[in-house]
């Protein structure tokens, strides 16, 4: 497959888990609405970091940097979320 | 990755130099991420105290455009990458008119976010400006959450759509020697593809749950 | 903030005890740990905000775990100038007074990373004297021992090492009469940023005032011998503190390009005692 058929073709496979993500918002999933809608954008965002900037292609210490930035968007949601998800019922009266 | 490109600076080869271009570049996203990352949770802090409210407030929020407006980031962002197969093949043409057509297709999102916005002003959702925002005071936060993040969305892909025309003049007036500096063009994808990943994001995070 | 300061204290105190640092690999990775653990401390900014008390803890025990390895910085340097060939030169003088500065903003450190204790001298002259132990007091002396190190290599002038410890020893002194009444201050519950405060206070506000007057002399008295010494010092040397370092083998200033040919290192870092070539 030439680089340039596997980029339409991820690009189709982007086009389609889109369409699934607006079906998946029409239906009454309770807490698995947010999931799969999450699941599907961190799903395309890999498509994207993967193939759309290169990723595949680049070495291991470029990989190492990417990766870097969501480490710390991992400190801050784990630490901020330790603090906002064990407040006190009530806690804001 | 055999990229030919231009050799300079303190580089003794030119993967090293593609290589160092890309570091650069992803510690530069890195930093962007983080000023992404404060918005996402924030929206996140919202939705944990209101959950109800947001639920609410986003029902009022044009599905379908912003549905659409993805459909068209994504389409730009296989014109970018096109136009990066392009310049590495050294083929000027066809990524000058590759990096035209992602302007363009950057300018009706930008199109498309506008007609929507005035939308919401006029249905008085716009807080601050315009009639009297009609839902209370905590869906009112929700709006303010969506308009700066697709606000500061909006501004970075207005920037992008700039470099994009830039280097497309720049390539047009044979400025920049190609497929030695692809790189350059390599990297202006990656900012592309990097605001297209913030909306990705921001879509469901704002309309759909 | 403070971690360009602790490199350099690692050079200072090796050139001037001429010794090899103490626990090399120790003193690198502490470096590192203080960084990694900066990034996770944030809330202890929250304690009293309404911040979950779970989340307190979480971010009371990762503001403690920063003086591990801050303690064993402190620890290494000290043993390094053990049984040292000491020279008692302006930047040590500077190095050492960063020690004394940054245990006693450290320690202050613990004392507010207890939850409990923290609620109560939160928002104090305590808080205020403890961050100015380690960013001003600490920090800014690391800097100012810094400047006196590398600057003949900069100008290639030396400065008058007479005035140089004078300003280094008024620095320490003056910070101390500053913010160590302010300790006291804060913990019989002065708050911060209030003009007005009961007659009690009046004697450790007014050695906190006096305090800032020496350390404003002490701070401005670099700016005349440092700008002295541009015309008037005496010609630098490569090397004339005897000190190990890339850097001192060429000539001071550093020619345009430092380096015709890139120089391989087979050596360790910090290799004491360095052979005096040129004194």
């Amino acid at each position: 497959m030439s680089e340039r058929t596997l980029f339409v073709f991820v690009y189709l496979v982007l086009l389609g888990l889109l369409a699934t993500t607006i079906g998946v918002s029409y239906l009454e999933l309770g807490p698995w609405n947010p999931v799969l809608n999450l699941s599907i954008a961190a799903a395309k965002a890999f498509l994207i970091v993967w193939f759309f900037m290169h990723l595949n292609q680049s070495a291991g210490l470029v990989r190492l940097a990417a990766f870097a930035g969501l480490v710390w968007l991992a400190l801050l949601f784990t630490l901020g979320l330790a603090d906002w998800l064990t407040r006190p019922d009530g806690w804001m009266s | 990755m055999s990229t030919p490109s231009a050799l300079h600076g303190p580089f003794s080869e030119p993967g090293q130099q593609q290589e160092a271009a890309r570091l650069g570049l992803w510690l530069f996203i890195a930093n962007e991420l983080m000023l992404f990352g404060g918005l996402f949770m924030a929206l996140t802090v919202y939705r944990i105290i209101h959950t109800e409210t947001t639920r609410a407030a986003s029902e009022h929020l044009h599905l379908w455009i912003g549905g659409a407006n993805t459909a068209v980031l994504l389409t730009s962002s296989l014109t970018m990458v096109l136009a990066v197969l392009a310049a590495r093949a050294g083929d000027v043409r066809t990524t000058v008119r590759m990096l035209l057509a992602t302007a363009a297709i950057g300018a009706v999102f930008l199109a498309l976010k506008g007609w929507e916005y005035r939308l919401e002003y006029d249905e008085g959702l716009m807080p601050g400006v315009g009639p009297v925002f009609p839902l209370g005071a905590s869906q009112e936060l929700f709006f303010n959450f969506y308009f700066v993040s697709t606000g500061l969305h909006a501004v970075h892909l207005a920037l992008g759509i700039g470099a994009v025309l830039f280097f497309a003049a720049r390539l047009h007036r044979g400025r920049m020697d190609l497929p030695h500096r692809s790189t350059m063009i390599e990297g202006l994808g990656m900012y592309w593809h990097f605001v297209d990943v913030v909306w990705v994001f921001l879509y469901p995070v704002l309309y759909l749950i | 903030m403070v971690l360009p300061a602790l490199g350099v204290m690692s050079e200072l105190i090796t050139a001037f005890s001429h010794k090899r640092i103490f626990g090399y690999a120790f003193v690198a990775f502490s470096s590192i740990a203080i960084a990694v653990l900066s990034f996770m401390v944030w809330g202890h900014h929250m304690f009293v905000s309404g911040q979950s008390m779970y989340a307190g803890f979480v971010f009371s025990f990762l503001s403690y775990a920063v003086a591990v390895p801050s303690a064993i910085k402190v620890y290494n340097w000290t043993a390094t100038l053990y049984k040292g060939r000491i020279e008692l030169k302006a930047p040590l003088l500077y190095a050492l007074g960063f020690i004394g500065l940054f245990v006693a903003g450290g320690t202050t450190g613990l004392i507010l990373a207890a939850l409990a204790v923290d609620v109560h001298v939160h928002d104090t002259y305590f808080v205020v004297a403890h961050f100015h132990y380690i960013m001003v007091g600490g920090t800014v002396s690391a800097y100012m021992g810094a400047l006196h190190f590398w600057w003949p290599k900069i100008f290639g002038r030396m400065y008058s090492e007479f005035w140089g410890r004078i300003a280094a020893l008024t620095v320490f002194l003056g910070f101390n009469l500053t913010f160590f009444p302010q300790f006291i201050l804060g913990y019989l519950g002065m708050p911060r940023r209030y003009h007005d405060y009961p007659p009690e206070f009046q004697f450790f506000h007014v050695l906190s005032s006096a305090g800032a007057l020496i350390l404003a002399f002490g701070y401005l008295l670099p700016l005349f011998y440092l700008t002295w010494s541009l015309r008037h010092g005496a010609r630098a040397g490569a090397n004339p503190w005897g000190a190990a370092g890339l850097e001192w083998t060429v000539s001071s200033p550093p020619p345009k390009h430092n380096f015709k040919e890139i120089p391989t290192v087979e050596h360790e870092a910090y290799t004491y005692p360095v052979a005096y070539e040129d004194k």
